[in-house]
């Protein structure tokens, strides 16, 4: 026990008491206090046990720099395993726990074993010691000790919301930097947004002792607050701004709290002209023996939880200190009716009115002393304090206050690229070197007192737009004056210094890491784990690296610091991923007819679209449907909704020339009204897409990509046209969802299209295979290829989407006498496959270029130049080794897709592969067929190989890949 | 033979039909409305003039600009192409118009009342929702009345155009359209409730 509420003090609710548990214990708070001012309120001393060795910890901060209090939480909304005490609003009903120690955190049995074998954990001790015989082995039971929490598997109820946003002024931290500068900005006609992680603006000046412009700094920061949201500023509380991106564009997220706890939280993206950074600082520790012991805090946060929670540290407290800031510790202490603190200063000359004002207020002042050691076990007892002359003496205590001096928080800046450079008169490290309309004000700079913060907020704001503002006053009895800074204390065992709390990484293991040569900053931190976990080292970095560059011998600059990287503060997974799963990962797209699908039972697959797989009007199982299907096609008529298939128009004078720049088949020669199909290739000639190029007339072209491609073939088209052909007179218009295609493919596909009223010739000679016509079907507009994917007479017609739904309809009942039956994609697959068409994706690959396909003569006949043209006579792509496209039929047992071709000789595995079946199937006529892809392939038909699939090999022959109609009559009927 | 008509959320062209689920503000879909997209292969000051004369509507010149004349408007989506928005009986004649007068196709009006899907969406939470979706500003760079923007809403692409300070009309590609609508009926506006 040692913390405790205060009679008085605080911006807390007294009216309003809260019950809450910690470890099934009820405990009390008030309305405005925090999980972690609650917490030691009610003099909870231990809250977990550190992550290594198992060492009792405590309360060490208010706010986002507690190494230490990560808790379990459950509100009304849900449940939360970790989260840091000082970051959580207490509400009515909260349940905590702390989720470290077994079986409990004031009574841990791992520690009664750590403390044994502490000596020999030292930095790496889980890389040198635990790869034995497999790290596997010890996993399990290293995690479970380091505890952290467990999810509990519920969905938690609360809300996730987006807000994308711009402004003018992005103003991050509402403190007195930040409140300076939209004061400053006030009536300059700018959008602003302030920001701040806390549930109030004001900062430190909500607990500080301090006026400004003649009134309490708190009441200035109120006014400041209503002038600015009376003009229509944006304020945003409880947010923290979690990454700086490039363009400054800045992640936030904004927790939404109500009665009930965390209701919610919004992630915000938001992009701003002008970012003003004052993001202010954490307080520094010190380091010494036994320096982790609960009971010990930061220095300011004593401050924080008597001057805003009314919560005493302790009932003796003893302040070490390095800087003035100590000095305001003790005032505030005694201030507060407190035993007034003994005050250790590293300085044995500070300055002389700090020194005065404390001795007024009862404070001893033991000046050039360090702490070289404290006794208590599971709390503070005392502090052995050592002079400069070697004497040491015991000083009893129940907390102790560290003030090792500040470290500004330049995540942000860092975020973007700037480069953290050490500041000697202010003992840390800073970004002089901001982005381009950043600007940077307060603490975060490294300035320590409330006059020079304010002046930079406001100057900042100023350059911004001038608004003629006054700077604010203030007032102060004391100022935090300046640091000499002290990294480690000169005596004690550097074994017991702990420099990290959360990762348990001590003096001793960065001088270990010295000596193994792991002195580069970036291995440091990797080797110890120092600055790694919750609090991503805003506590010990500094400290660390200091000790560091003692070791060996350099300056803390050059020693640097770590990369920073978003996001500056723990942030929740499902905050982030929120809607991102089903529609919210990958939108879907229903095509004009969706709804008739569905009334025919339509099972569907993602093609990119919802697209019908087979239809369960068709059969009652998959492959029985499937069957129905092709057998329709092969021998009737089946309607196919095409309507996903690309449509590009290419317009202009030079629409032939474009055009003809990308196919590898010659373009130059089609005719108005022909079709022709082709590949296109990327420079490197690797087969990018494949389809049909319709010639509307001499300077229009409709082009027709694979559906999944549609949109990626027009910005390819668009991309050269842009970068590389920008004389070109070409214009492309991708039109593709605005017309439903419908496929009708057998042998009555022309007697179909007749009863759909085609205003315009469809017979045999007038309507040839690969022409295209437009005219009207059904008394609509209509553009009507007839190209074939399966083999058949085909008709591809396209509508306008509105029409598609009721085109297909009207093809099924005009169709019905006919034995007309809809096609679902895998019977659609299939049918192409038993003709041996292409399904590029399946029987193409990232290496697979028109060569490899039987493309070589259409290749080598063209002259003019065309992308991927130079590849595919560079060596590699002509070489005759190459994968080749093939048909296989089974020898011995069906052929199953993705099998390896072994290597010739080989019948067993493992063994060279030359090559793998890209498709197979049954065919209702052709029987077990594959295609595949194989080394020097075209130059092997009739050969036999082994296939290796699922953990059996069967033979096949190697076979020219046409498994019907190998003469092409029925697609010239 | 007569094929009836279906907009992308079920229902005949020509028309307005309430989206009553769509919560915070008033919503409707926007079946009256027809397109062309006009593509244009040399874009100089003349021609783009010229296209202008030959739909009876001049065309914007730069950047979120919409022109507004004889009901149709003109919404200027790149430097060489814009959408114009129409009666949807008028589609065919402006197909015709740039035909006829561009016969070399420097100029071209593709079909694109079908391509779209288009959204009334009126109130004064509108932007709070479409601002879950994507940025909107009244700031530098912003919409101003009268204007329009392509952008990305809620992960697909969108033509958003600013009828009134707090009337919007959202264009999504038609094959989206009921997913962008799904994801319209379940925004949350916390500080609203």
């Amino acid at each position: 026990m040692s913390g405790f509420r205060l009679e008085n003090g605080g911006r807390i609710d007294r009216s309003h008491p809260f019950r809450f548990t910690y470890n099934g214990r009820s405990l009390s708070g008030f309305a405005g206090d925090t999980l972690a001012s609650a917490l030691l309120a009610n003099g909870s001393g231990i809250i977990g046990r550190s992550f290594k060795y198992h060492r009792p910890r405590g309360i060490y901060a208010a706010g986002v720099e507690d190494p230490n209090a990560m808790l379990a939480v459950r509100d009304a909304h849900g449940y939360e395993p970790g989260l840091r005490a000082g970051q959580v609003a207490l509400v009515d009903g909260l349940e905590a726990k702390s989720v470290t120690g077994w079986p409990s955190p004031d009574f841990d049995l791992v520690a009664s074993f750590t403390r044994f074998a502490a000596p020999f954990m030292t930095a790496g001790f889980y890389y040198k010691t635990l790869k034995w015989p497999n790290w596997s082995w010890y996993e399990e039971a290293i995690r479970k000790a380091a505890g952290f929490g467990l999810p509990d598997g519920a969905v938690d109820g609360r809300l996730r919301e987006y807000r994308h946003a711009t402004c003018d002024v992005l103003v991050i931290g509402a403190g007195p930097a930040g409140l300076a500068a939209v004061r400053a900005l006030k009536g300059s006609g700018r959008d602003v947004v302030l920001v701040d992680h806390a549930n109030a603006a004001g900062g430190a000046l909500r607990w500080e002792d301090a006026d400004v412009d003649g009134q309490s700094g708190m009441d200035w920061a109120d006014g400041v607050v209503s002038d600015f949201t009376a003009e229509g500023g944006t304020l945003l509380l409880n947010t923290f701004v979690t990454g700086a991106y490039e363009g400054n564009f800045f992640t936030m997220v904004e927790s939404l709290v109500d009665e009930g706890g965390l209701k919610g939280e919004r992630i915000w993206k938001l992009k701003a002209e002008h970012v003003i950074l004052a993001t202010g600082s954490v307080d520094r520790p010190l380091v010494y023996q036994n320096n982790d012991r609960p009971g010990t805090l930061l220095s300011s946060s004593v401050r924080q939880f008597i001057g805003e929670y009314g919560v005493a540290a302790g009932q003796q407290l003893v302040i070490f200190t390095n800087n003035d800031s100590g000095y305001l510790t003790a005032l505030k202490v005694a201030r507060a009716g407190l035993s007034a603190p003994h005050i250790i200063d590293t300085r044995q000359a500070p300055s002389e009115a700090h020194v005065e004002a404390a001795r007024a207020a009862g404070s001893r002042v033991h000046l050039g002393a360090h702490v070289s050691n404290v006794t208590g076990g599971k709390h503070v007892k005392a502090v052995a304090v050592s002079g400069e002359s070697g004497q040491q003496v015991s000083l009893p205590c129940d907390a102790i206050a560290l003030a090792g001096g500040s470290t500004p928080v330049v995540h942000l800046a860092a975020h973007r690229g700037s480069k953290p450079v050490y500041d000697e008169a202010s003992a840390s490290f800073v970004c002089p070197t901001l982005p381009r309309r950043w600007y940077s004000a307060g603490a975060v700079t490294g300035a320590r007192n409330l006059a020079e913060v304010l002046a930079q907020g406001h100057e900042a704001a100023q350059t911004i737009a001038n608004t003629g503002a006054d700077v604010p006053q203030s007032e102060v009895m004391l100022g935090m004056g300046g640091v000499a800074a002290m990294w480690q204390a000169p005596t004690g065992n550097p074994k017991n210094m702990f420099v990290d709390l959360q990762n348990d990484v001590k003096a001793s293991d960065i001088k270990l890491a010295a000596r193994e040569n792991y002195v580069s900053v970036e291995h440091l931190k990797r080797y110890t784990t120092l600055g790694m976990g919750t609090d991503q080292g805003r506590t010990s970095n500094i400290n660390g690296l200091a000790i560091m560059a003692d070791a060996t011998g350099r300056d803390i600059g050059v020693v640097g610091t770590t990369t920073f990287r978003p996001p500056y503060t723990a942030t929740r997974m499902g905050a982030i991923a929120h809607h991102r799963q089903m529609d919210g990962y990958a939108p879907r797209r229903l095509m004009p007819a969706h709804q008739d699908h569905v009334a025919h039972g339509a099972k569907f697959e993602d093609f990119g679209w919802q697209r019908p797989d087979w239809y369960g009007c068709n059969g009652t199982d998959r492959e029985a449907a499937i069957k129905v299907e092709m057998k329709a096609v092969r021998g009737a008529v089946g309607v196919f909704d095409a309507s996903p298939l690309g449509k590009i128009e290419v317009a202009g004078p030079d629409a032939r020339a474009f055009i003809n720049k990308f196919y590898v088949s010659n373009l130059t020669t089609l005719k108005t009204g022909r079709v022709r199909y082709s590949v296109m290739c990327h420079d490197d000639g690797i087969i990018f897409d494949d389809g049909v190029v319709a010639c509307i007339d001499d300077n229009l072209f409709l082009a027709g990509p694979t559906s999944g491609n549609a949109e990626s073939v027009a910005a390819w088209f668009e991309r050269w046209r842009q970068t590389e052909w920008p004389d070109m007179q070409v214009a492309i218009a991708p039109v593709t969802s605005n017309w439903a295609a419908i496929a009708l493919a057998g042998p009555k596909a022309r007697d179909l299209l007749a009863k759909l009223s085609p205003d315009f010739d469809i017979s045999k000679d007038a309507f040839p295979h690969m022409h295209y016509r437009e005219g009207n079907i059904a008394g609509v507009p209509a553009r009507v290829a007839r190209v074939s994917f399966t083999g058949e007479l085909q008709y591809e017609v396209s509508v306008p989407a509105r029409y598609g739904q009721a085109l297909m309809q009207a093809a099924m009942r005009e169709g019905d006498a006919m034995g007309a039956k809809r096609i679902g994609m895998e019977a659609w697959l299939r049918l192409r496959l038993e003709k041996g068409y292409l399904h590029l994706g399946s029987d193409t690959n990232g290496r697979t270029t028109p060569l490899d396909i039987g493309m070589g003569g259409v290749v080598a006949k063209k002259q003019a130049d065309f992308l991927g043209k130079r590849a595919l006579s560079l060596p590699y792509n002509a070489s005759g080794r190459r994968e080749e496209l093939v048909g296989l039929k089974p020898i011995d047992a069906p052929i199953q897709i993705g099998g390896r071709i072994l290597a010739d000789g080989y019948d067993s595995v493992p063994c060279p592969t030359i090559g793998n079946v890209t498709s197979a199937c049954d065919s209702p006529d052709a029987g077990n067929i594959a295609m595949a892809l194989i080394e020097r392939g075209a130059s092997r038909i009739g050969e036999r190989v082994n296939i290796y699939a699922e953990g059996s090999i069967s033979e096949a022959k190697i076979c020219v890949p046409v498994f019907v109609d190998p003469k092409n009559e029925r697609l010239h009927v | 033979m007569m094929l009836d008509t279906i907009s992308p959320l079920g229902g005949d062209f020509g028309s307005t039909n309430a989206l009553a689920s769509i919560p915070w503000v008033t919503a409707s879909e926007r079946r009256d409305l027809g397109a062309v997209l006009i593509t244009c292969a040399a874009p100089s000051p003349e021609r783009i003039k010229s296209i202008g004369l030959a739909i009876g509507c001049s065309l914007p010149r730069s950047h979120g600009l919409v022109v507004e004349c004889d009901g149709k408007r003109a919404i200027w989506l790149t430097p060489r192409s814009w959408l114009v928005l129409c009666e949807t009986d008028d589609e065919a004649r402006l197909l015709r118009s740039i035909a006829s007068n561009f016969p070399d196709r420097s100029a071209h009006a593709s079909r694109y009342s079908d391509a779209l899907c288009w959204l009334s969406l009126e109130g004064a939470k509108a932007e709070e929702l479409l601002n879950q979706g994507c940025f909107l500003s009244f700031s530098q760079g912003g919409l101003p009345v009268g204007n329009s923007k392509r952008t990305p809403v809620a992960g697909i692409s969108a033509v958003i155009l600013r009828e009134a300070e707090t009337v919007w009309t959202i264009g999504v590609e038609r094959s989206r359209a009921s997913y962008f609508v799904e994801w319209l009926e379940g925004l949350t506006l916390s500080g609203g409730e």
